[in-house]
């Protein structure tokens, strides 16, 4: 019985999120449903913590009845609206990639890969499955209030240290990352209210389901994109493949790969928006943003740094000039007024500066330059933490300058890339957390959160290697995956 | 546009390809052994250093001096001790060469020894030592040692005799011994072996090798995949017809496949040591068999002697953000822990009905059973002791 409630509160959540998704994208032919169940399944499952929050809010009681009834009727008109939007199928907007490979050998590549994708996940459920909680943060933080939650069937509140010393009626609790947001903790709360209690294989499912929600969105809009089944699915290995991805999925409980797959999909739609204007596409993006903060407090930051890009591909090419010019001068006029200091109502002080920077959430850190190229590259380059995705990245970063500008997609996504490189060169070799980067503790976990978004900026501009006709040639240079006749 | 489908073409590309594959192999071995022979082992395995700062004084009376540590003389035991930590903990089978020098040897009286003493991470406890000749510097190899392996965690040096004058340890170097070509095969062959189960570090990083490795596999198959793409160039140089970036793609697809490969390996390897341990046992059964097994032992003492409604309990350890404090706050819960003291929580902040578990070793605190308080500081919390064991000790926080 408990098996069967886990399996609906984690299957009903996906399906209505998916059916949302598809009935959103019912016309395309190509990536259609991957998409879907991929969106679906982070929508959803975030609808459903949001519900239990309401819920719980609402006096009502904490379980899963509710939000899941609640989610199976959303399901269901999801369904209905899909079935029943029965549109022609428009042409095809954008070209598909013509591969060189015989069509049975891409089958059979696509099978094989397709089966070591497999056997990896299955290796990564037993771990899932038979190791008790693990990692750290796990254990002091996120998992802490989840099972406190589950254990006393109520959301009681999490105070700083400080205040539960004052309290002593024993009501409210504390860790030491209070404050942190509960989305990951709900999210390993989730399964275990429709399990009865705390077991932490079962609370810790979504992280599976995350990585593999992941893989299904990144494939679906690699096609949508353009790229032929194979090379979408060769990304999607590329991706799932990476060592601390697949760390994070057999050590499950940190909140690190949810932010990455949350901001990565946000940044796939946001692309897709740039380079289309499909309107769902950019709904897409804003909603995984606004989820960002509500996984990690850093969330913020990189929500924030998809602003630029969706300026970009916002803003008519003829005002790029002026777009820049502006970024340029307000930069001049920052740095000759010695930064901007200002308070945000409830939040705090702002402070940016050359000298400091200090944000409401994150934290003050003061900027010196420390030289901490040697463990950056070790890290990147050298150790076996991405495989190669250290080598890809600067090629691709060699393939996509030279046009960065030459479409608003483009642009965009050059802009979400150099800007969430410089904020990880301003965090690690600027501030303080440079020794995150020397103690190999941080570096690689906040890398995770941009790799899949790095992955499929990768996919965008590196030239297709598999095209036998590129649908625009120039010359001198050959075209990427899904170019477009525009 | 269709794709000119030459079963001859593609046969030649193919070869072209596995013979860039190959060659590119060969001028990595090639450009690797070059590097290490070359006088590159001291870039990657820089020496140990150990110097007047990093080096403390385990007996005998002396102090630090510009120079380096000076020993003015002996403990009671007739014994001059220095030791220093070696924070790479490096390898003892790459780091074999060991040099000293120690000003003022020539003051010792005749009979006297010189001893290198080092720990070894697996022995933590155990000093192992080897004598040394009694000169104020020389040079030594350790490869016959039969005591050193593994990863060192310490060193130093121990002078057995009286002495008139000071001495002054200026200086113990470990230095990476100079490799043959086969040595090098041997420890490439090695570390691409190397295994190392989760461990607390995994969610940070993973090294797909030993961190301090002389052929690390990621470096190893970029240099690879580099030459054999050069190479590719060279003897089929691309036109710009189409599929002509396919065989560099391959290229790349098959060096990340060759590092995923070795992923899977550590993997499955790592999946075997989870499923000996933890399959076939219910939650209470995996936690018990556990890294802390042996103390969730004592915490489910503990949970029996506390109530069935969570309570209000202070986790009192040396260690309050450590390992330990955090697991109990954990394998307690729904219990309300708090694990940021180091000392008993004083008296305005324990009221009567909460608990206090004291992790052990807690130095300064002590329990007086007849007047049923813990004293510490001179601070007193009137507690009834409800469990003890080694590993700690329950006490519910009574009223005045």
């Amino acid at each position: 019985m408990a098996g069967l409630q886990v399996a609906l509160a984690l299957g009903i959540p996906w399906l209505a999120g998916s059916l949302w998704v598809r009935a959103l994208w019912r016309d395309t032919s190509a990536g259609g449903w991957p998409l879907a169940l991929g969106y679906g399944y982070f929508l959803g499952l975030l609808a459903a913590i949001l519900l239990v929050r309401v819920q719980a809010m609402l006096g009502g009681p904490l379980n899963f009845t509710g939000p899941v009834l609640v989610l199976a009727l959303l399901g269901l008109a999801g369904g209905g609206l899909a079935w029943r939007r029965r549109a022609p199928s428009p042409p095809p907007l954008l070209l598909q990639e013509k591969m060189t490979l015989s069509r049975t050998g891409q089958h059979v590549i696509f099978l094989l890969l397709l089966a070591w994708l497999g056997g990896r996940f299955f290796l990564l459920a037993q771990e899932v499955w038979l190791r008790p909680l693990y990692p750290w943060d796990a254990w002091t933080t996120w998992a802490v209030r989840a099972r406190t939650w589950s254990e006393l069937q109520q959301l009681v509140p999490f105070v700083s240290p400080e205040r539960w010393l004052a309290d002593g009626s024993g009501s409210v609790y504390t860790v030491h990352a209070w404050e942190y947001p509960d989305a990951v903790s709900l999210f390993a709360l989730w399964p275990a209210l429709a399990s009865g209690a705390w077991y932490e294989p079962v609370a810790h499912l979504p992280w599976l389901g995350a990585a593999a929600a992941l893989g299904l969105g990144f494939y679906g809009q690699a096609r949508l994109w353009g790229a032929a089944p194979l090379t979408a699915l060769i990304f999607v290995w590329l991706l799932l493949s990476l060592p601390v991805l697949d760390t994070h999925v057999a050590l499950a409980g940190y909140a690190d790969l949810w932010l990455a797959a949350v901001f990565g999909l946000a940044v796939c739609a946001l692309l897709q928006w740039a380079r289309t204007g499909d309107r769902w596409q950019g709904i897409l993006a804003l909603l995984l943003a606004l989820a960002c903060p509500w996984i990690k407090r850093e969330g913020w930051v990189w929500a924030l740094l998809l602003i630029p890009a969706a300026a970009a591909g916002w803003t008519p090419r003829r005002y790029w000039l002026w777009l820049a010019g502006g970024f340029l001068l307000a930069l001049a006029l920052w740095f000759a007024a010695g930064g901007v200091v200002f308070t945000v109502a409830g939040w705090g002080e702002v402070r940016l500066t050359p000298a400091v920077i200090q944000l409401p959430l994150l934290g003050r850190f003061e900027l010196h330059y420390h030289d901490i190229w040697a463990p950056v590259a070790r890290n990147l380059l050298i150790l076996g933490n991405w495989h190669l995705l250290g080598y890809l990245l600067l090629i691709a970063l060699l393939a996509g300058l030279p046009r960065a500008v030459a479409e608003p997609w483009r642009l965009a996504g050059m802009m979400v890339t150099s800007s969430g490189l410089l904020m990880l060169f301003v965090l690690f070799f600027l501030t303080e957390a440079y020794l995150w980067a020397v103690e190999y503790t941080s570096i690689n976990r906040v890398f995770l959160h941009f790799a899949p978004a790095l992955l499929f900026w990768s996919m965008t501009v590196l030239p297709s290697p598999l095209m036998a006709g590129s649908t625009r040639q120039e010359h001198g240079s050959q075209a990427s995956i899904g170019d477009t006749d525009r | 546009m269709k794709t000119p489908a030459d079963p001859a073409k593609h046969l030649k590309r193919f070869l072209l390809w596995l013979t860039a594959l190959t060659l590119g192999a060969g001028l990595t071995v090639l450009a690797i052994l070059l590097f290490y022979r070359m006088g590159g082992l001291p870039v990657v395995a820089p020496p140990v250093r150990l110097t007047g700062t990093g080096l403390q004084l385990a007996s005998g009376q002396g102090g630090p001096v510009p120079a380096g540590l000076e020993i003015r003389q002996p403990g009671p035991d007739g014994k001059a001790a220095a030791q220093g930590l070696v924070e790479r903990l490096v390898r003892a089978t790459l780091f074999r060469q060991l040099s000293w020098q120690i000003e003022g040897i020539e003051g010792l009286e005749p009979g006297s020894e010189l001893w290198l003493v080092w720990v070894t991470l697996a022995e933590p406890g155990t000093l192992r030592q080897r004598q040394l000749p009694l000169t104020g510097q020389g040079t030594i190899d350790l490869e016959t040692e039969p005591h050193w392996q593994g990863r060192i965690a310490a060193i130093g040096l121990t002078v057995r005799g009286a002495f008139a004058t000071p001495l002054v340890v200026k200086q113990l170097e470990l230095q990476a011994a100079p490799l043959t070509a086969r040595e090098l095969w041997g420890w490439a062959l090695d570390e691409w072996r190397a295994f190392e189960d989760w461990s607390q570090r995994s969610i940070n990083y993973a090294s797909g090798a030993p961190l301090d490795a002389l052929f690390p596999p990621v470096l190893i198959v970029a240099l690879w995949i580099g030459f054999s793409s050069a190479l590719y160039a060279a003897l089929n140089p691309p036109r710009g017809r189409p599929g002509a970036l396919l065989p560099y793609a391959a290229l790349f697809l098959f060096g990340w496949f060759l590092l995923d490969l070795r992923w899977q390996w550590e993997l499955a390897k790592r999946l075997e040591r989870t499923v000996e341990r933890f399959a076939g046992k219910e939650m209470t059964g995996r936690r018990l068999a556990d890294l802390d097994g042996e103390f969730y032992r004592f915490l489910l003492e503990v949970r029996r002697r506390l109530p069935e409604q969570p309570v209000r309990l202070f986790i009192v350890s040396n260690d309050p953000a450590g390992f330990l404090a955090g697991r109990a706050r954990y394998h307690l819960l729904p219990h309300n822990g708090y694990m940021g003291f180091s000392q008993p929580p004083p008296p305005d902040q324990a009221r009567e009905g909460n608990y206090v578990l004291i992790l052990a070793p807690l130095p300064g605190v002590r329990y007086d059973r007849q007047g049923q308080a813990l004293e510490w500081k001179n601070q007193r919390l009137p507690a009834e002791i409800r469990y003890s064991a080694p590993s700690g000790a329950l006490f519910r926080v009574r009223g005045d």
